[in-house]
């Protein structure tokens, strides 16, 4: 019963930020100590690989809602208490009105509830909560290109939302269920009818357009970078994944490892490339974010059980250094004066010596230097027997994802005495720690993890030659850069990507 | 039109054709004749005390969606009035002249007033519903405010007053659904007797419920359509 | 047959999201486009010869099936907020851009950030 607390205490307490700017404040502290509690509480219940499940008002599964704190859900939550705690540090100084917070905590409660849920269509209603809470927080400090950016967000977030309105009309038509354990019993013994096709087809696309896939996530480079930097860390590192804990639930139901086959390769290569030639940090670290879910979801498309252990290890690592990236590359902009790259390697005497490590460890984890969070995640992916193809995306995309964070050398010189000290350092080191010390961690919070130790030294191999290679073909291609076209990702073209995208699924999925 | 973009508008309606084309064929091949019916047949009228069924269905079985939609609905009145600007003007003339619209628009508001109070109270036995009622309610202060100028309106009906109703009641159907836990049952399940359906007072929680969605959207809603108001300056 | 007029909607309400330039254009498709949807939802409940779901005593009787009513209650209040909030953003862009055509405003906007220093 403890379980629907969770969700529902975030709403309420965002409702008694407005009592003040002082109370919204203390009401987020107190909100995560909260939640702090009740997860270590539900954590220590499911300890032994048991669920807690509820059904709201107490009916069977097929009538009323059911959630449940499963294997996902215990993965999750700590990422979202480390984010959660993280981002109220760094805004602890700024003067943001109540709405800031209440938002907040509509989007934390979003957030919970939808890591628990097991029903489709409360899925449709929260990731219509978190469209609309991530809209208004991303045009928060209503700058034209963030409205501008923000409204892209929200038609295509719609037409996303629509589609995956039908799939639901059309799983309902055919099941007469909503429950996700009811409709994984049905949907096994539909086999191979059309209507299957098409409703994994539109359900897939819908939630497509919010997990930061290929075709349909081409907004997500504009709205992630435009926004402010904390909500950014938010963003990027959490909302983005409820995508993939949805498009994990989805593969449940339907067959889709060929479709993640291809569009996760699609989404970390495309990544790779503009994050690659892109002058400003914030929006590299958006082309990377779409890099890196290329990555997750390509990982899910191995399908084993260790493969599924390492997508969501590498979701958590991602969300903290992606999370951490955006925090410091914000204090870092905003010190400078400007986010581009040849503007922060000039004045990288400005910023402080706090901002520029937090910066130097998030860039390490991402790139994969053993032992850190990055390493560990990727380890656990690359030793789950992946195909070929997938090795091949998986070497490409670190490549190019060391490439293009190689623009960031110039910026790690720390000095004996900074001009200007860090405010955020709480807020870094909050997120630093368990990126340092990920392996220790997670063998301590989750006990059935294993790693082979013949397989160490390959690995480390593997991920140092990944680095070296990405360094050095930076040295080497340094001049020249490739002018890549933007209008991809204007409005219409988006729109035109998405029916395509959703036809192309559809392809992957009858044959 | 330039080639570029005829052969771009070309390709957006052979796409979507396709698209719409083949969410028909599929959908239409292999489909049972009857749908099977859902599991909420037969058992929705003891178990939730409401002669109208969909009421039980979204007031009783899945009212956790009933709630996070109407906290949609704050999240957006929050955001109309954060991003529509500061900018009030003080003053707002009303540009209706004509005798004929002031006095029907104020026969009209106590007419939607008691058409709103029926929709919510009734909801559980006809079609009708808190959302329904609270949007009425709005309309008729609108046409209220048409009628006799909206700072008469305001002088009456107070903003902050409207804002602490609409707290209020999404406060108080927050804590209903969590009521049920320190007694000892599920969240969300309901406490009060079902009555004999049919009845006015059936249903169990279902009015109550239907009554705070009702103030919250009429709340909610009153304060999108003068935000408006008050941006465009004039009525 | 009312399932298939919601498709075809849906699909007018897309191409014009992708065709047509002004933005209040754009946010009356997406309306159209959702109302689509919304339609296609409710169209799954009939059933030949069914009646409305509100009846005391009709065990027996064949009526609509009423989750995808209640379904569409909850689709129908977000849809009206999402297009009263992407109103809203139009109105303040262009308060800021005194036009409604979406490439101009792209334009804009990239030139506003490469003069403000990103791109």
């Amino acid at each position: 019963m403890i379980v629907v607390v969770l969700p529902l205490s975030h709403f309420v307490l965002g409702l008694f930020c407005y009592a003040g700017k002082r109370a919204a404040r203390a009401l987020a502290a107190v909100g995560w100590c909260l939640g702090a509690a009740l997860t270590v509480f539900l954590m220590l219940e499911t300890r032994d690989g048991s669920t807690v499940t509820v059904v709201l008002g107490g009916w069977s599964p097929g009538l009323g809602i059911e959630l449940r704190f499963d294997a996902f859900a215990a993965v999750f939550f700590p990422l979202v208490l480390l984010l959660e705690l993280a981002v109220i540090l760094y805004v602890r100084k700024d003067d943001h009105r109540p709405l800031f917070y209440a938002l907040l905590q509509f989007l934390l409660g979003a957030v919970f509830a939808l890591l628990l849920t097991q029903d489709l269509f409360n899925t449709y209603v929260i990731l219509e909560l978190l469209t609309l809470v991530s809209f208004l927080l991303v045009g928060y400090e209503r700058r034209p290109a963030q409205i501008w950016a923000s409204l892209k967000y929200l038609v295509l977030a719609s037409i996303g939302m629509s589609l995956f309105l039908i799939g639901i009309a059309v799983v309902y038509r055919h099941t007469g269920t909503l429950n996700l354990h009811l409709l994984a019993d049905a949907l096994s013994s539909s086999g191979d009818a059309r209507w299957v096709a098409l409703a994994g087809a539109l359900l897939t696309a819908g939630v497509a357009v919010k997990a930061g896939l290929f075709t349909f996530s081409l907004w997500l480079p504009a709205a992630h970078s435009e926004a402010p930097s904390a909500i950014s860390a938010l963003l990027s590192g959490l909302v983005i994944k409820m995508g993939i804990v949805v498009f994990l639930r989805l593969s449940q139901l339907f067959p889709l490892e060929l479709t993640l086959q291809v569009l996760g390769a699609a989404t970390a290569l495309l990544g790779a490339v503009y994050a690659a030639y892109a002058i400003d940090l914030k929006r590299m670290l958006a082309f990377s974010t779409l890099s890196q879910i290329g990555y997750l979801v390509l990982g899910m498309a191995i399908g084993t059980p260790a493969a599924i252990v390492g997508v969501l290890g590498y979701a958590v690592a991602h969300g903290l250094f992606k999370g951490l990236l955006f925090l410091a590359a914000g204090e870092a902009s905003a010190v400078v004066g400007s986010g581009q790259f040849r503007d922060l390697a000039a004045r990288r005497a400005e910023i402080p010596n706090a901002t520029v490590g937090a910066l130097l460890i998030g860039t390490l984890g991402i790139v994969a230097l053993p032992p850190l969070a990055g390493f560990a995640a990727k380890a656990v992916l690359l030793t789950s027997h992946p195909g070929p193809f997938i090795m091949a995306v998986f070497a490409l995309t670190s490549v190019g994802t060391t490439f293009a964070f190689s623009k960031l050398l110039p910026v790690f010189r720390f000095r004996r005495e900074p001009k200007r000290k860090s405010a955020r350092l709480a807020a870094y080191s909050v997120l630093s720690t368990p990126i340092l010390f990920f392996i220790p961690l997670a063998a301590a919070a989750f006990p059935g993890l294993r790693l082979s130790p013949s397989a160490w030294p390959l690995l480390v191999l593997e991920s140092v030659g990944a680095i070296a290679v990405g360094v050095l073909l930076h040295r080497l291609t340094e001049r020249r850069a490739p002018r890549l076209p933007g209008s991809i990702f204007f409005l219409e073209e988006s729109t035109l990507a998405i029916l395509i995208g959703l036809l192309l699924v559809y392809a992957l999925l009858r044959g | 039109m330039s080639r570029g973009s005829r052969l771009f508008h070309l390709l957006v309606i052979v796409s979507t054709g396709c698209v719409v084309l083949l969410v028909l064929l599929a959908f239409h091949s292999e489909t049972p004749e009857t749908a099977p019916y859902g599991t909420y047949v037969d058992r929705s009228v003891e178990e939730t005390g409401a002669t109208n069924r969909v009421a039980g269905v979204y007031l009783n079985y899945r009212l956790y969606d009933s709630l996070l939609e109407v906290l949609v609905f704050f999240v957006a009145v929050l955001g109309v009035r954060h991003y529509l600007g500061t900018r009030e003007r003080a003053e707002i003339p009303t540009l209706a002249e004509s005798e004929v619209v002031r006095t029907s628009a104020a026969l009209l508001f106590p007419l939607a007033l008691l058409l709103g109070v029926y929709l919510a109270t009734l909801g559980q036995i006809s079609p009708g519903g808190g959302f329904g009622a609270g949007a009425v309610a709005a309309s008729g202060v609108l046409l209220a405010s048409i009628a006799l100028g909206i700072d008469a309106i305001e002088r009456r009906l107070r903003r902050t007053t409207i804002e602490r109703i609409e707290r209020g009641a999404l406060l108080v159907f927050l804590l209903l659904t969590l009521l049920p836990l320190p007694l000892g049952r599920p969240a969300m399940s309901d406490l009060l007797p079902k009555g004999s359906p049919g009845a006015v007072l059936s249903g169990g929680a279902i009015p109550l419920y239907n009554t705070l969605i009702a103030l919250k959207v009429l709340a909610g809603s009153w304060l999108i359509l003068r935000s408006f108001v008050r941006h465009r300056g004039e009525i | 047959m009312a399932f298939s007029a919601g498709i075809v909607l849906l699909g007018i309400g897309l191409v014009a999201i992708a065709i047509r330039r002004d933005l209040v254009i754009k946010l009356l498709a997406l309306g159209l486009a959702n109302a689509g949807s919304i339609l296609c939802l409710v169209a799954i409940g009939d059933r030949p010869e069914a009646r409305v779901p509100i009846c005391a005593v009709c065990r027996d009787a064949v009526y609509a099936d009423p989750l995808p009513q209640a379904l569409v209650l909850s689709a129908i209040v977000i849809n009206f907020a999402i297009l009263a909030l992407a109103l809203v953003f139009v109105m303040r862009l262009v308060e800021h851009y005194h036009s409604t055509d979406s490439r101009r405003i792209e334009g804009l906007v990239q030139r506003d950030l490469r003069e403000g220093g990103r791109s």
